[in-house]
């Protein structure tokens, strides 16, 4: 019964070729353009994160309570380098590497000119579990041992300054004491940056390094964590703030980059508006193109009634054909929109972030559950599309369907 | 007696109007996808003109200026500011700027990097010397940026405006007492060292603002000349223009006028971050409309085979009486035309009444610099002709085969047909 009925829907399909291949076409290229759309994001949130939890903040920083207020005088809000607090840490679910820090602002200078930095020391082993691209991009030599009197910078800073790989630079900052200090370092390669502000003031040094030119022995500003899964972090910082009370402050990557965070829920919210519209499109097209299937059989219609066709099979029909059409549609369209991405994945597609002076690329993708699922709402789509024209056939009374012309 | 030509395609649309009308559950399906698709379309660009905008007037207002002169090679100094790269800020200097067609005014500044210190506390600061007067015409809005106090005016030269966070950090408070009097100390143009009295006169910068922007502050060009010892020089010169779409002309004038040892940037490279971010947004949003519009016109397609194929009969009579072919495309083309023209301005109309609700909602968004900045969506006619030439274009490629296909009949056959 089922399989007559399905042949029969798509014989009908066929009937008439060119009205379901142009709705077809527009299913496709919907389903394909609505993968496409959300590969695309996923690229780019993918990056972002990227870009700025793995080779910049790490996915949660925990500071003492305080940090985030404090700004100019962060170094106030110093914790003591503790492995029981590492251990603790590590222990919450979701925690896979802490690695401690010490950031602060400073200047540096060449010899001859100085100028403001921000500087972020690591204590490298540690540092490359937490933020793995931490020392991707680096040209020249990353920063290998904690203690070494050696420096990353970004580019820009590196062109203002003159310096290359093996120049000797000059670090100053402000102690603890309220002394100013300076020691001498050795640049060991430069980095490009997403950002200006990073590609002209950032400096990277050996965590011991730091410690000493601020005479803060042991002490750090914040440990960097890693989660197992990125779209985790607010989770697992929730735990993090239960475990370890309220003297510390944990921060996510989307707590410290608020516009991040409001960008993110702008492009989510562009992306699902258009889908919508997308979906709305797509209903009425296959409604439409349901309603003249109607229209035009009004007479076979009654004459299947008058041969004693029940109503119900009638319905089921015409749902079958909706269904047909939006299954067949749909697939193509996920296979269309899916090889699309794949082909675009493998190439990679060529992005500048604005303001960013190197270019990066995306590979977009869409997870099977998102291609599944976009699946299932366009055929869905497409039944209640169906649901009016094939709810009025079923209605119609043979007398009425044998005298139309 | 055949009716003369004007007249005849008069009749031809209101054959096309009746036939649409005929049909109204399917036309009128046809024509919500499109009505729906243009109205998102119109509604999105609107909504982004005014974000785009917004973004662009606050770098260029309140900050950059629309163009700005250096000495050759200060741009290439990249963070530094090297105050020996220095340029004439006079008058008559200023005045053979100011005389360049579409040049509205011109600003001198000084951009240098110091301490600020309160006697007990000193940090790093980076400032900016503005010339009161003339910097309001170039960038009105940058008083906007303050949280609290004025900026540097001509009344008070020796005025000095600091990041609130900077403020509370070396102790300096806005007022008369002790507490606003602000050192501020740096090496002058020879590398020796100096210092001036300033009085903190405003507080400007976002609370938590990242990275260095607490850093930034704004000092007077007098009072600056005097610290760095270059009575009359500057390092920068910004200019704003009437018209911002004419920028690339007005930049190449100004660099004909100073000649080679000055160069002259745009905004667009001077606030890069901006204008990238809207040549990235006009892209995403260009490939989005055409899928939305083709989309929406998959019914519109569907409408006009079924017109031409339930009407065969019809076309073998008209053929028959006499009708040309081409009037028979015409009669297609007219159609389709009318259900997608008849659906795209109510779709306009009805993204314009959201736009008015949008700005009169007064949502705001976040900009990437960190400030919220109210919406104001706006739509220009060069938009709107713009979405509906495409509805048109796809309206025409719509019915244009189906109405061949239809015009290709031959009146037997056509009329054999059931």
């Amino acid at each position: 019964m089922a399989t007559e009925i399905l042949r029969l829907a798509a014989r009908n399909l066929l009937r008439n070729r060119r009205r379901t291949a142009v709705t077809l076409a527009g299913l496709i290229l919907g389903v394909a353009a609505a993968l496409l759309l959300q590969g695309f994001i996923a690229a780019l949130l993918g990056f972002l994160g990227a870009a700025v939890v793995d080779a910049r903040l790490g996915a949660i920083q925990v500071h003492k309570a305080g940090h985030l207020e404090a700004d100019t005088n962060a170094l106030d809000f110093a914790l003591r380098q503790d492995p029981q607090l590492e251990k603790l840490i590590l222990s919450v679910p979701g925690v896979v590497a802490v690695a401690p820090r010490l950031s602060f602002e400073g200047a540096i200078g060449n010899g001859a000119q100085s100028t403001l930095a921000l500087v972020t020391a690591v204590d490298p082993q540690p540092e490359a579990l937490v933020c793995k691209a931490r020392f991707a991009n680096v040209r020249g030599k990353a920063l290998a041992s904690s203690t070494a009197a050696e420096g990353v910078l970004g580019m820009k800073l590196a062109i203002g300054l003159r310096a290359e790989t093996g120049s000797d630079l000059q670090l100053l900052a402000t102690a603890k004491s309220g002394q100013p200090n300076l020691l001498d370092l050795k640049m060991t390669g430069d980095v490009p940056s997403l950002t200006e502000m990073d590609a002209r003031r950032l400096v990277m040094v050996p965590l011991a390094f730091a410690q000493q030119l601020l005479d803060m022995p042991g002490m750090i500003t914040e440990y960097a964590v890693a989660v197992e899964h990125q779209d985790e972090a607010d989770e697992v910082a929730a735990l993090l703030r239960l475990k370890l009370g309220p003297q510390y402050e944990v921060l996510t990557w989307l707590d410290l980059l608020p516009q991040l965070r409001s960008l993110l829920g702008l492009l989510r919210a562009v992306m699902r508006g258009v889908v919508v519209v997308l979906l709305i499109l797509l209903t009425t097209a296959v409604a439409n193109t349901m309603w003249m299937s109607v229209h035009e059989r009004v007479r076979e219609i009654g004459t299947m009634m008058a041969l004693g066709s029940r109503r119900q099979w009638i319905l089921r029909l015409l749902v079958a054909e909706a269904a047909v059409l939006g299954l067949l549609g749909a697939s193509l369209g996920s296979a269309v929109g899916s090889t699309l991405l794949a082909v675009l994945n493998h190439r990679g597609v060529t992005f500048s972030a604005p303001g960013a002076d190197v270019a990066s690329t995306l590979h977009p993708y869409v997870s099977a559950a998102a291609v599944v699922g976009t699946l299932a709402v366009v055929v869905l789509a497409t039944l209640v599309a169906a649901a009016g024209p094939a709810w009025r056939a079923s209605k119609l009374t043979p007398v009425e369907c044998l005298r139309a012309t | 007696m055949a009716p003369t030509k004007p007249l005849l395609w008069l009749q031809l649309l209101r054959v096309a109007a009746r036939n649409v009308a005929s049909h109204k559950r399917r036309s009128a399906l046809a024509a919500l996808a499109v009505l729906l698709g243009v109205t998102a379309v119109t509604g999105m660009r609107g909504v982004l003109n005014g974000v785009q905008r917004s973004l662009r007037s606050e770098a260029i207002e309140s900050q950059v200026g629309a163009l700005q002169v250096h000495r050759a090679g200060y741009m290439a100094q990249v963070f530094g500011t090297p105050l020996d790269l220095d340029l004439p800020t006079d008058d008559a200097f200023l005045k053979r700027i100011e005389d360049v067609p579409n040049v509205v005014a011109v600003a001198p500044r000084i951009q240098f990097g110091g301490m600020v210190s309160t006697g007990d506390l000193t940090t790093f600061v980076m400032l900016q010397a503005i010339d009161p007067p003339r910097e309001a015409l170039v960038c009105p809005k940058r008083g906007e940026r303050l949280t609290d106090g004025t900026l540097v005016s001509a009344q008070q030269a020796d005025g000095l405006v600091l990041s609130a966070e900077l403020a509370r950090r070396i102790g300096a408070r806005r007022g008369p007492g002790d507490q606003g009097r602000v050192a501020v100390l740096t090496n002058d143009k020879d590398g020796s060292l100096n210092a001036v009295d300033t009085r903190l006169t405003g507080l400007n910068g976002l609370p938590r603002s990242p990275g260095l922007e607490k850093r930034l502050g704004v000092i007077g060009l007098s009072h600056a000349q005097a610290l760095l010892r270059m009575p009359g020089r500057g390092t920068e010169i910004a200019i704003s223009v009437k018209d911002l779409s004419q920028i690339e002309q007005t930049r190449a004038a100004v660099a004909t006028v100073l000649g080679k040892d000055y160069q002259v940037s745009t905004w667009r490279e001077l606030a890069k971050m901006v204008a990238d971010a809207t040549d990235l947004q006009d892209k995403v949003l260009l490939l989005i409309t055409v899928v939305l519009l083709v989309v929406a016109l998959v019914g519109v397609v569907n409408t006009m085979l079924m017109s031409v194929l339930e009407r065969t009969r019809e076309i073998g009579v008209m053929l028959a009486l006499g009708m040309r072919r081409s009037q028979i495309v015409a009669l297609f083309i007219m159609e389709s035309a009318l259900i997608t023209i008849g659906s795209a301005l109510p779709g306009m109309v009805v993204a314009r009444l959201l736009l008015v609700w949008v700005e009169a909602a007064g949502l705001s968004f976040q900009a990437p610099g960190g400030g919220l900045l109210v919406l104001h969506p706006e739509l220009s006619a060069t938009d709107a002709i713009a979405v509906l030439a495409a509805v048109l274009v796809g309206s025409l490629a719509a019915s244009i085969f189906p109405a061949r296909h239809a015009a290709a009949l031959r009146p037997v056959q056509a009329l054999s047909h059931l």
